[in-house]
């Protein structure tokens, strides 16, 4: 019942919600002072899909994705994932931000994990605090996460110690933990050299496989093509191109997006 | 407290601004010797001055100026209480500024050094048309915040019989018995002759800040 | 020369008393006023400035006035309040009060050094803000501001020489009582120098050592 009033309240139809509809965004904007960065994002993500977002820099991708979460909260427009809705325009709580990200996982370019904890500690804290696990239970599904993305080997080892390629697998590894039914991922083979990034992107593809919902902000056109089910183009601040990977990437239908995959496509 | 007696509070503070300037001219000085005796590459003088620096930070300021003031003064020449302590201040001061200056000889980017150079300009040209008016740019907000510091250190110079603000501010409690209000007013003093400082300061740093290369 | 040392060792046992006194003072002032100047720190961001301004006020007055004119207003001040304190008590109140409001922009500056996206990372991961500051800045802000808290804690011992304007019998006050009866204030001094020289000059170099080790690390 609450369910259906917090979506009626927002004017999503709640049948959707049924559908499997994990993502919504409608009229997505967001300025920075005087400055719009976005404007009039719509977007659907349905359950198991993989999507891409690709542009020139500076179009919005990161921002875009990081409104999804809202580390950088929308100035307006309407956000829904999961069971939580916002209204950009309406002032945000702090219990309506932790609800939105329960189910959200985030992977970032600088991979970010806590250097001053193992890297066993790395995965296992958060389970600690924010799922209240105990440590030992903690520990064993961080352990088993670890042996998926291959760095079982380096559970007892410091952050320093490891490449960055093993970075973002731990921090990958760290954000399923948390056992998410999304994940974001912000330009995460960005920092990489081509050989550490293919390590991590397999690790992405293997997810993709086994069905996790993935929102992926890359430069790494080959696998937007391949992996995703879905690619976005955008420029300056705005989605200029949109649908299933293999057309878009191929045979894209607007000058702009024409432009910028030839630059990059060529290189 | 009767407006005497906050009047001759008052009376202290030329004494202090005074000091203040004379110890910071005489360490800008100073300190830019150090300094180049700290990078002239010539080994014997960079150890000299690393380890005058060195000791001239070790020692507390009021040691220095007993030492001056007491030490000299009563044995080898008249020295006046605030003679003592404008040098004393002066040469802590210095030591200080070597290092700010070093840092700031850092911080201008080397390739400034190497176009210079590029150019053909005499060792002197460079020094002054390019290095020196962006070594003081960059040093400006240490120098700055140095200078508050100093300000405030100057009290110690009241120990010897300086008449500035902390040295008046002591006679009074004595006269009138009243500490808390004498010692907090000479406390606003101090806090008030540095806003100006830390505002002409903020200027100048936006001003320059664009004109360095980093 | 002979005499000079033959002086100095007469008289070191009696400075020594005193630069015991003053390591004392220095010490306890440090180990009360850098957990305050935490705490100051912390408050600060309050969003609510009913609890920011006192704070503030605090801070400014502990950086603003001279140590010397608080020690006085401390010492010849509370009394006049109906408080009297020991000399050693008047001067560890200046002092703690000194060391909080300077070490809190301290512990300011070295909570903001830490990587904003250790701060993303936590809000990713849901963590509240407690457990934010408890788990991930503070063990990470406290390190990186340790060489710059050594070099206060420095400077405090410097500073613990003014206290002979209070009549505490440290180490300055000491070397004055010998300087007046003997008048040898030249050699009493330079003995007073050196004494500190002796602790303060090791001490810079490795803090100069572990502001460098400390930069690698980042």
């Amino acid at each position: 019942m609450q369910t259906v009033l917090k979506s009626v309240t927002a004017g999503i139809n709640p049948a959707q919600q049924r559908q499997n509809v994990l993502v919504e965004v409608r009229g997505l904007g967001k300025d920075y002072g005087d400055t719009t960065v976005l404007n009039d994002i719509n977007l659907s993500v349905n359950k198991g899909e993989v999507i891409a977002i690709i542009g020139p820099s500076g179009s919005g991708k990161s921002t875009l994705l990081r409104c999804v979460n809202l580390l950088d909260p929308p100035t307006r427009g309407i956000l829904r994932v999961g069971d939580t809705t916002i209204d950009a325009s309406q002032p945000l709580s702090k219990r309506q931000v932790l609800e939105l990200r329960q189910p959200v996982g985030m992977v970032f370019q600088s991979f970010n994990l806590f250097p001053h904890l193992s890297v066993l500690r790395n995965v296992s804290i958060a389970q600690e605090r924010v799922l209240k696990r105990d440590r030992k239970h903690a520990d064993e599904v961080s352990r088993q996460l670890l042996d998926r993305v291959g760095l079982l080997s380096k559970a007892d080892q410091y952050p320093s110690r490891c490449s960055g390629g093993q970075q973002q697998r731990i921090a990958i590894a760290r954000a399923l933990a948390l056992e998410p039914s999304l994940m974001l991922f912000d330009e995460p083979t960005s920092a990489l050299d081509p050989e550490l990034g293919l390590e991590v992107l397999n690790v992405m593809q293997e997810l993709a496989t086994q069905g996790m919902t993935m929102i992926v902000v890359t430069h790494e056109m080959h696998f937007a093509e391949s992996v995703s089910d879905r690619v976005l183009i955008m420029a300056d601040g705005r989605v200029i191109e949109e649908g299933n990977s293999a057309q878009v990437m191929r045979k894209p239908q607007t000058e702009r997006a024409q432009r910028f995959l030839s630059a990059v496509m060529n290189r | 407290m009767s407006g005497e007696m906050l009047y001759t509070i008052l009376g202290g503070i030329q004494w202090t601004v005074l000091l203040t300037i004379t110890s910071l001219a005489v360490g800008v000085l100073l300190g830019a010797v150090l300094c180049a005796m700290r990078t002239s590459g010539i080994r014997l003088l960079d150890g000299l001055a690393a380890a005058l620096i060195l000791v001239l930070r070790a020692v507390p300021p009021i040691v220095w100026l007993f030492l001056i003031f007491f030490g000299i003064g009563t044995g080898i020449m008249q020295v006046s209480p605030f003679q003592a302590a404008a040098i004393g201040l002066g040469l802590i001061t210095a030591a200080n500024m070597a290092e700010i200056f070093r840092g700031a000889l850092a911080a201008v980017h080397k390739g400034q050094w190497e176009a210079a150079q590029a150019l053909s300009m005499p060792a002197r040209w460079r020094l002054l048309d390019v290095i020196a008016p962006q070594l003081l740019r960059v040093s400006l907000p240490s120098i700055a915040s140095y200078a508050i510091g100093l300000l405030k250190d100057t009290a110690i110079a009241s120990t010897i019989g300086v008449p500035e603000i902390a040295f008046q501010a002591t006679h009074v409690s004595q006269v009138t018995f009243q500490g808390l209000a004498t010692f907090a007013f000479a406390g606003c003093l101090y806090i008030a002759l540095s806003i100006p400082v830390a505002w002409a300061s903020r200027w100048a740093d936006q001003r320059m800040r664009l004109r360095v290369a980093r | 020369m002979n005499e000079t040392l033959a002086f100095w060792q007469q008289t070191l046992p009696s400075l020594l008393d005193g630069f015991r006194l003053s390591l004392q003072v220095t010490g306890v002032s440090l180990l009360l006023g850098i957990p305050l100047g935490l705490l100051l720190a912390l408050g600060l961001r309050s969003p609510h400035l009913v609890l920011r301004a006192p704070l503030l006020a605090v801070i400014e007055v502990g950086r603003g006035a001279s140590v010397l004119v608080l020690l006085q207003f401390v010492y010849f001040g509370l009394p006049t309040t109906g408080f009297t304190l020991s000399a050693f008590a008047s001067v560890t109140l200046a002092f703690t009060w000194c060391t909080a409001a300077y070490t809190s922009e301290i512990l300011r500056a070295g909570m903001e050094a830490v990587p904003q996206g250790q701060r993303e990372a936590a809000q990713a991961l849901r963590f509240n803000g407690l457990d934010t500051l408890r788990l991930i800045i503070l063990p990470q802000g406290l390190p990186i501001s340790i060489p710059a808290l050594l070099g206060f804690a420095i400077l405090m011992l410097q500073a613990s020489s003014l206290a002979f304007v209070v009549a505490l019998p440290e180490l300055m006050s000491k070397a004055q009582l010998i300087g007046s009866n003997t008048f040898q204030y030249m050699p009493i001094f330079i003995l007073v120098a050196l004494l500190f020289a002796v602790i303060c000059i090791p001490a810079t170099v490795v803090v100069g050592y572990l502001e460098r080790r400390l930069g690698r690390h980042l």
